[in-house]
Formats: C-alpha cells, sequence, structure tokens
C-alpha cells in the first residue's frame, strides 16, 4: 500500500515540476528564444483546462449514474470548436484588437466601456466561479482521501490538507499570473505548465481507461459487452436535458472566464484556431472515450457503496496498481489545479479590474496621476484578489461540509455563466445591441439563475421548501422549479430555458427600445464589423491597393526623388519588370514604415489604409492622427513660411549681387575701352607733336602735314568724346527731343549726302521714292543721324567689290519699318548680338570709329519710341530701323 | 467578382485576375462548408434524442449502450477529421488570412 506520505512527496514533486516549467517558459519568453511557447499545440492544450476534475473523476460518476449523457459537456464545446471560422475566430481576433483583458472587459468594451455592466458580469463571475474553485478543493481531497482511506497509518485531516492545496495553488497563481502587466497580459509560464497538465492527465485517463478496457475487461469486444450487461446498458438519456446540456456547455466553452482567459487572452496567433478546431475535439474525445466503460466495469467491480466519482482512483488502486492509481491521482490534480489557478488568475483580473481599481481610483480621488504608482496598485490588487478569491474558494469547501452538494454545482456553474451569453453572441453579431439592453437581460437572466436553480440546488438554508412548493409569496407561478405553471421539466432544463429565453427577450426588446450613445454605436461598429476594421493575422494585405495611388502619395510625403528610389529599390527586390511594385503585403507594409518615419505611425496606417483599402480607420487612429498632424500642420506651415522668406531675400540679394557685378563689369570694361579709345589718337598727337617740336628742318610740307595729322587725330578725340558725351546723354535719359513733322524721304535725303560726303561715289545707293513718301512725326535730327551712321557704317564694312546699298520702306500699321540692306557678306552670326554693345566692332582693324556708333542709334531710336535691329539670315546685313510716326515720347518730362 | 463576405478575402493577395477569381471561388465554397459544418454537428448529435429510452411510454427497445458509443464516437470523429479537413484547405485558400502564399499548381492556373 502506498503510504500516504509516498503520495504527498509525488504531490509535492509534481508541484516542484510545475513551478520549473513555469519560471523556465517564463524565462525563455522574457529572452524571446523558444517559438514553441507559442504554439498551436500549447494554445490546444491550454484549451483543456476545460476539462476539470470535474471531468476528470466527476465524468465517471456522471456516466456511472446517468449513462452517456455525460458526453454532451464535450460536445458542446465541439461544436463551437468547429464552427471556429464563424464564432471564435471572431471573439479572438476582436479581442486581439481591442486588447481585452478578461470577458467583463470585452463586454464593457462592446456597450461604450461600461464599467457597471464590467462590474455586474464580474460579480455573476465570482458567484459562479467559486462554488466550482470549492468543487476542485473537493476532488483533490477526495482524492487524498481515497489513499489515505488504503493506508493504515490515516493521521489525515481533510481541512488541513484543503488549507493547504489552497494555499500553495494561491501562490502559484500569484508568482505565475501576476508577474507583469504587459498589454498583452499573456502569461507564458502558466499557460505552458497547464499545457504540460493537459498532457498527464490525458495520459492518466487513458492509462487508466486501457487499463480497465484490456486489463481488466479483456479487450474491446468484451467490455462493450459488459457495459451492455452492465445498469448503464441502455440508452437512457432525457433528451430535453441531452440538447440543453449541450448547449449549456457550448455557452458555458465560450463564457467561462477562465476559457475565455486561455482562448483570448492567452492567445498567441489568431491562426492558433485552425490547428485548435480540430486538436481540441480530439483531445476532448480522447478523455472521453474510456469514460462509459470504466463507469461500467466500476459498477460492475467496486463494492456497492462505492462513491463512483472516484471510480478512476480506486479502481485500480482496488487491483493493486499503486502506479496506475498514483499517476490517475496527479491526472485529477493536474485538472483541478490548473482550472483553479487559471480561473482564480482570470477573475483577479476581473475584480481587480473592474471592481478594485476604480473604487481605489474614486476614492482617491485626484485620479491616477503618477502611472508607475498605479501598474503597482494594480499587481498588487490583483495578487490580493487572487487570495481571496482562493479564500472564497476554501471557506466555500468548508462551510458547504464537502458532501454531495458540490458536486451539483458544475451544470449550476454553467448555466451561471452562460447568462452572458446574449450579450455577448449579441453584442459580436448585432449592431443594435445596447448597452441598457444588455444591463437587462443579464439582471433578468441573473435573478431567475439564482431563484430557479442556484438556490433550490445549493441553499437548502436559504429557501424554504413552502416557496419551493408555493411559490414565492405564495404565487403559483412563481415556483422556482415550475415557473408560470410550466410543470414537469427537469429542473436544469427549466432554469436553463427560462433564465436564458427571458435574458434574451429582455435584451432584445431593451436594445430595441433604447437608443445607444456615441461610444456604444463606434464601439458595436467595431466590434461587428472587425473583420473589416482589424488588419488580418499579419500586416498589411490588399489587391485594391492602388500602386499609382501609392506612389502619388508617397511622393507628396517623402518627396518625388525618395520615393521613386524607394519604389525602385522595392521593384527590385520583388523582381517584377512592370513600372511599379506589386502592392504586396510585405511592400505596404515596408512603406508605411518608411511613410511612418516622416508622419507619424499612425498618419502612415491610416493613409495607406485609405488607399489600399479594407481597413477603415479606427477612433484611437483618427485621434492620433489628428494629434500628429496638427503638429506636423504647425510645424510645417511655419518651416513653409521661414523657407519662403528666406527664398524670397536669397533670390532679391542674387538678383541684386548680379546687378552689381554686371554694372561692375561694364564699367570696368567701359574704363578700359574709352581708355584704350583715348590712348590711340594721343598717342599719335604727342608723336607727331614732338617732331613738330623737336625735329630741325622740317620742310612745310612735313610740318603741314604732321599738323593735320595732329589735328584730325584731335579732331577724332573731340568726336569720341562727343559720342562718349552723346551716349551718356541719352542713357541717362537727359536728351533733349525736338519733335517735328518732315517727309522721310527729306530725311533720307540729308542722311545720305551727308553720309556720302567724301567717299566718292563708293556706295551705290538703291531706294524707292515712291514708298519715302511717308510723314512722320519725330526728332528729325536724330533720325537722320540714325540714318548716317548705318549709310556710314554700309560705306566702311560693306566687302563687296561693287558695294551697293538698298533702303526698302514697308509700312505696318503705326510704325515703319526702314531696312539697310548692303550686298556685303554681312555680320558673323557670334558677333550679331554684340554690334549694339559700346566698342564692339566686328572688324577693329578696319575700324575707323570708336565702336560707339550703334550704341548710340539704339540709344536714340529707344528714345524715340522705336527701334534699331539686326536682321539675320539675310544675304549681306540688314539692319532694320523701326520708326514709329506716332509722335508721343516715352520719355517727355525730360524734354 | 467580389470576394465572400466575412471570409475577409476583401483583403486578398495579389495575383492574377483569373487565379484570383478561381481562389476566391475556392474561398466562397469554403466558407459554405465552414457554415454548415457545426449545423451537421448538431444534427448529427440531435439524432440520440430521438431514441427510445425504455420509458414505458416509447415504444421500441431501447438502444444498447455499446450502439450508442459507437454512433456517437463516429460522429464525433467523422466531424474532426472534417474539422481537419476544412484547416488545411484553410490553410492552403485562405492564404490572405494564414499569411502563406498559395501553392502554385504544376499547370499554372493557381
Amino acid at each position: 500500500m502506498a503510504s500516504l506520505n509516498a503520495l504527498i512527496l509525488v504531490c509535492l514533486a509534481y508541484v516542484v515540476v510545475l513551478f520549473g516549467v513555469a519560471f523556465a517558459a517564463d524565462r525563455l519568453a522574457a529572452r524571446r528564444g523558444a517559438r514553441w511557447l507559442g504554439s498551436p499545440l500549447i494554445y490546444t492544450l491550454s484549451l483543456s483546462i476545460y476539462c476539470t476534475a470535474w471531468t476528470f473523476y466527476g465524468a465517471v460518476g456522471y456516466a456511472a449514474r446517468s449513462g452517456l449523457e455525460f458526453i454532451t459537456i464535450y460536445l458542446g464545446p465541439t461544436l463551437v470548436m468547429i464552427g471556429w471560422w464563424w464564432g471564435l475566430r471572431k471573439l479572438v481576433r476582436i479581442g486581439r484588437s481591442q486588447r481585452v483583458t478578461s470577458i467583463a472587459d470585452l463586454i464593457s468594451a462592446r456597450y461604450g466601456k461600461s464599467n457597471l455592466l464590467a462590474m455586474g458580469v464580474t460579480i455573476l463571475a465570482v458567484i459562479t466561479v467559486t462554488p466550482y474553485i470549492a468543487l476542485q478543493l473537493q476532488s483533490i481531497t477526495l482524492s487524498f482521501g481515497a489513499f489515505a482511506e488504503a493506508d493504515p497509518s490515516r493521521n489525515y485531516n481533510d481541512t488541513t490538507t484543503v488549507f493547504w492545496v489552497t494555499a500553495g495553488l494561491a501562490v502559484f497563481a500569484i508568482l505565475f499570473g501576476t508577474r507583469n502587466l504587459d498589454v498583452n497580459e499573456r502569461h507564458h509560464g502558466v499557460v505552458t505548465a497547464i499545457a504540460l497538465e493537459a498532457v498527464v492527465k490525458l495520459v492518466a485517463l487513458l492509462a487508466v481507461g486501457i487499463f480497465v478496457v484490456w486489463g481488466i475487461a479483456g479487450g474491446f469486444g468484451d467490455a462493450m459487452a459488459r457495459i451492455d450487461a452492465s445498469e448503464i446498458g441502455e440508452w437512457q438519456v432525457n433528451s430535453s436535458r441531452w440538447a440543453v446540456i449541450t448547449f449549456l456547455s457550448a455557452a458555458a466553452f465560450v463564457c467561462l472566464p477562465r476559457m475565455f482567459q486561455v482562448m483570448v487572452v492567452e492567445n498567441e496567433d489568431e491562426r492558433h484556431l485552425r490547428i485548435a478546431a480540430w486538436a481540441f475535439p480530439l483531445y476532448l474525445m480522447l478523455i472521453s472515450i474510456f469514460v462509459v466503460p470504466i463507469a461500467a466495469i466500476g459498477l460492475d467491480l467496486m463494492p456497492a457503496g462505492a462513491n463512483p466519482d472516484l471510480f478512476v482512483l480506486t479502481l485500480p488502486l482496488s487491483q493493486g496498481q499503486q502506479g496506475l492509481a498514483m499517476l490517475s491521482f496527479l491526472g485529477g490534480f493536474s485538472s483541478a489545479t490548473s482550472m483553479v489557478i487559471v480561473a482564480a488568475m482570470a477573475l483577479s483580473t476581473m475584480v481587480s479590474n473592474h471592481i478594485v481599481m476604480p473604487v481605489w481610483l474614486r476614492a482617491r480621488g485626484d485620479g491616477a496621476s503618477v502611472s508607475g504608482d498605479v501598474r503597482n496598485i494594480v499587481l498588487y490588487s490583483r495578487r490580493v484578489s487572487i487570495a481571496v478569491i482562493m479564500a472564497l474558494g476554501y471557506f466555500y469547501y468548508v462551510l458547504s461540509g464537502g458532501g454531495a452538494a458540490l458536486s451539483a454545482i458544475g451544470l449550476v456553474s454553467f448555466t451561471g455563466i452562460a447568462q452572458i451569453l446574449p450579450a455577448l453572441v449579441g453584442g459580436l453579431y448585432w449592431r443594435g445591441a445596447t448597452r441598457s439592453g444588455a444591463l437587462a437581460g443579464l439582471s433578468v437572466g441573473f435573478c431567475l439563475w439564482v431563484f430557479t436553480l442556484l438556490l433550490p440546488e445549493l441553499g437548502s438554508g436559504l429557501l424554504t421548501a413552502r416557496v419551493i412548493e408555493q411559490g414565492l409569496f405564495g404565487l403559483g407561478w412563481l415556483r422556482p422549479q415550475a415557473l408560470f405553471g410550466i410543470e414537469g421539466l427537469d429542473p436544469t432544463v427549466h432554469a436553463v430555458m427560462w433564465s436564458l429565453i427571458l435574458n434574451t427577450g429582455v435584451f432584445v426588446c431593451v436594445s430595441v427600445a433604447s437608443i445607444p450613445n456615441a461610444l456604444e454605436r463606434l464601439q458595436g461598429a467595431q466590434f461587428v464589423n472587425v473583420f473589416d476594421h482589424s488588419s488580418a493575422p499579419r500586416g498589411w494585405t490588399g489587391s485594391v491597393a492602388q500602386c499609382e495611388d501609392l506612389m502619388i502619395m508617397s511622393q507628396r510625403i517623402l518627396g518625388a526623388q525618395e520615393a521613386q528610389a524607394f519604389f525602385q529599390r522595392e521593384l527590385l527586390r520583388q523582381g517584377g519588370r512592370g513600372p511599379l511594385p506589386e502592392p504586396t503585403p510585405t511592400f505596404l507594409e515596408r512603406l508605411e514604415r518608411e511613410l511612418g518615419g516622416s508622419v507619424g505611425a499612425a498618419a502612415a496606417h491610416a493613409m495607406i489604409g485609405q488607399i489600399a483599402g479594407g481597413s477603415s480607420v479606427s477612433v484611437a487612429d483618427l485621434m492620433a492622427v489628428a494629434d500628429e498632424t496638427a503638429q506636423i500642420l504647425e510645424y510645417s506651415s511655419r518651416l513653409e513660411h521661414q523657407s519662403a522668406e528666406l527664398n524670397r531675400t536669397a533670390r532679391e540679394l542674387r538678383e541684386a549681387n548680379g546687378k552689381l557685378t554686371e554694372i561692375s563689369h561694364q564699367k570696368d570694361a567701359f574704363l578700359s575701352q574709352v581708355s584704350h579709345e583715348l590712348r590711340t589718337p594721343m598717342t599719335s598727337i604727342r608723336a607727331f607733336s614732338e617732331i613738330l617740336r623737336d625735329a630741325d628742318g622740317l620742310s612745310a610740307e612735313e610740318g603741314q602735314r604732321y599738323a593735320s595729322i595732329i589735328h584730325d587725330e584731335a579732331q577724332r578725340l573731340t568726336r569720341l568724346l562727343n559720342d562718349l558725351l552723346d551716349l551718356s546723354v541719352l542713357e541717362n535719359g537727359q536728351v533733349s527731343v525736338n519733335i517735328a513733322t518732315g517727309n522721310l524721304g527729306d530725311v533720307l535725303d540729308k542722311a545720305l549726302a551727308s553720309a556720302l560726303t567724301g567717299t566718292a561715289g563708293k556706295l551705290a545707293v538703291t531706294r524707292d521714292r515712291s514708298q519715302e513718301d511717308v510723314v512722320i512725326n519725330s526728332d528729325l535730327d536724330r533720325l537722320a543721324q540714325v540714318f548716317i551712321n548705318l549709310i556710314a557704317n554700309a560705306c566702311k564694312y560693306c566687302d563687296s567689290p561693287d558695294p551697293a546699298l538698298r533702303i526698302s520702306i514697308a509700312r505696318h500699321g503705326t510704325v515703319l519699318w526702314v531696312d539697310f540692306i548692303d550686298n556685303g557678306s554681312g555680320i558673323p552670326a557670334g558677333a550679331q548680338r554684340m554690334v549694339f554693345e559700346k566698342f564692339a566692332r566686328v572688324n577693329p582693324e578696319k575700324a575707323g570709329g570708336a565702336g560707339l556708333g550703334l550704341a548710340i542709334c539704339r540709344e536714340i531710336m529707344q528714345r524715340l519710341g522705336g527701334d534699331i535691329r539686326y536682321v539675320p539670315d539675310r544675304p549681306g546685313s540688314v539692319f532694320r530701323v523701326t520708326v514709329p510716326n506716332v509722335t508721343e515720347l516715352k520719355n517727355s518730362g525730360t524734354s | 467578382m467580389s470576394p465572400a463576405p466575412g471570409s475577409g478575402a476583401s483583403q486578398a493577395g495579389t495575383d492574377q485576375a483569373h487565379s484570383q477569381e478561381r481562389r476566391s471561388a475556392l474561398r466562397r465554397r469554403l466558407m459554405d462548408i465552414s457554415k454548415l459544418l457545426p449545423a451537421f454537428g448538431m444534427l448529427l448529435f440531435a439524432v440520440p434524442m430521438l431514441w427510445p429510452t425504455g420509458e414505458p411510454a416509447q415504444a421500441g427497445d431501447p438502444v444498447a449502450m455499446s450502439s450508442a458509443i459507437r454512433y456517437v464516437f463516429l460522429v464525433w470523429a467523422a466531424l474532426i477529421t472534417l474539422s481537419f479537413c476544412f484547416s488545411l484547405a484553410v490553410g492552403q485558400w485562405a492564404s490572405h488570412w494564414t499569411g502563406k502564399k498559395p501553392r502554385r499548381r504544376r499547370d499554372g492556373s493557381g
């Protein structure tokens, strides 16, 4: 016989292993070392906390009492799991996108973050789960008791065992369940430990089952025959209970706080559901496959008074299989501890978040001013909550006496927690569901559950027999187990039916009748349309993304060149050929990061969301965008302003500088030209005057010649100075213009006579006198000066052997074109631009003048409101003088 | 051709139009299966409610426990198998959801 001490030792060793596993997993997760910690397998196994000690030991007892009905407890979750794509996936997606920490948090978030609702759900959860925790403690105690009975040296006390077990579990839950307060609320240590426990309980139950079927019954066929021959050999299931309990277990599977904790809160990746969808039903099937054989053979072999709840343990013990019994004990211990730990964790989160913290913050009055402060308080309140919940479970167990009353608690608890279902499902699929509706439905459901199930089943002292038989206040239709006078229903079916029907009815009616506030409507849309709002498990996906739109947007944000370079890089990375990269998820993510660097993450997300489609913007997104945009706008408008100002100043400075440089160059060039022009005649004047002064015996003729050279040069100097003076006067606008009316032909006659004097008729001039009979209104002398200059130039520079000049006149509206066309080779293209500049000479060696003639002409013509220009691409050189025959002068003020 | 509503396929990957269409059709079929599967399971698990229980009011002999066990576990195993197939199909075809690239067919059509 195994001593109780050996059992305790094994138990302690197992607990140490659990602590070790949880500790190691936490360490690994902190270093992000092991990927298997977040694997679908761990996820699936962690779901198995659905199978508590109630199912480990209780299922066999249940089967021994009611045949196959126990299996409904597993069929409900199976149906939920295989419908995962339509149910759980949405729940998990919402849980993750809303960063939900518990079922109360989810309900509260859906209905406009109402804390009242959260508080209600929390209280409901505490009331339903605490007895359930007591049930686990009872199962551990019972299993200890079973060993103790077999142990001759029995110094065993139920209450002390329960106390130490409770304390140990509380320590475990506090140590690994409240280590951190991270955003995602994941507890790798706990999850890994319960995954290990899941394996232990499955292996234990399978081992006992295999022993019973093949070890005791002698094979599968024999086992079946013995089942058929046993007390439970016939189908005796109440069909209404079959349907209702299946539904109830499905509802509880989703609503139980501990299930929500592992299924939604601890979920690493929503894709794990894909594996869990078949692996978890498989787990359930395996764990229940040997239940009926164990029950039937236990009924057969065990003495009449034996507790069928402990067949899993007592059957191997009675067969002398100590090792197997020990394994079975560990399996039961695992089921109980994992449930208690997770339930305590989940409840403590709810209690601390929705009851303790709001009360504490309100009591402090000044709100949470220091964040570190609050973090510590939250952790502390969670730890205290765990301790309190465990204590509640302990006292519940002690006070209820640990009797048979507890075994009924499983379904009562399920029914209680299922009251959340209408609000939960309505919240996920119906946008019209409101906070008032949820609150009313929940309250009605809760009251009916207490009245029709909890009190009649458990509180034998709280509800008198009179009430049960005659109804509340003596009203017959208010009998707890026959509401509205409908009798004959199974109490559980009755309670489930009425509480859920009225709960749902009130929920729907009040929702329809009430008007949700803005936050509720918003959250409703977020929840119901979560697949439109949140991104797929991995970042952006999108075929609708228009790459060109993305390109345009990126160019605006990043700048054209940077954006093009980025798109080019991405195109290369994708190895595509098109002009733009494909909008693959990776590309969109990279682009978002790139844009995020410029405009902030939220804005980038929202922008890509707008273009890539599929993802609309959440309120938080919008708020963040608004903040960021406001900052950016302010900053960028300031920058823009400054940069525009700088640009303007720089441009002005550049212009001014350019002008100054130009003027300085002009001045330098002018001075050097003038000096040069002055020096040449001065040199010859000095040289010849020196000859005249110093040379003796100079003949009169020579003297005459030298003197005339000096005279000529002096004249040239005078002319030059005159020209300079003239130009300067013209340029400064100080010219006096004498407007007179005259005939163009006369002006030309005068000019030709003047210009051709002394050229001995070398230049043949062709004129069309009929055209020249035009009356012009201008400064005729100045005009003549221009013509003289042009004719003289033709004389000087025309390189034809028979130089000829044709003067043609054309009238265009109010202006006259007077063209001076010679038959020379014209001005080289490179020099054409230069000819009107001062001192510009095409052939310096041939030049007799100072190169100021054309410059003066241009100045004069501009003064007269006309123009002079060189007409390129003609045979010979063509100068066109535009003479206006209107006489107003631009600058008449100076005249 | 628009993707099946609720499949999340509005954010599908980017491939050729016709393979898109093909995948969209497959996805639509998957969504139908996913809806039918739990309903199918519910119906099958409801069948035992019709079995006679041996109460005097009911006709016929009660169903033997061994047959009941066989029926329930066979249905259960069948549902698990179907769920497994559906999960494989989701892995293969709902690439936008699983984040994997769709497997290319030899004929180049997929």
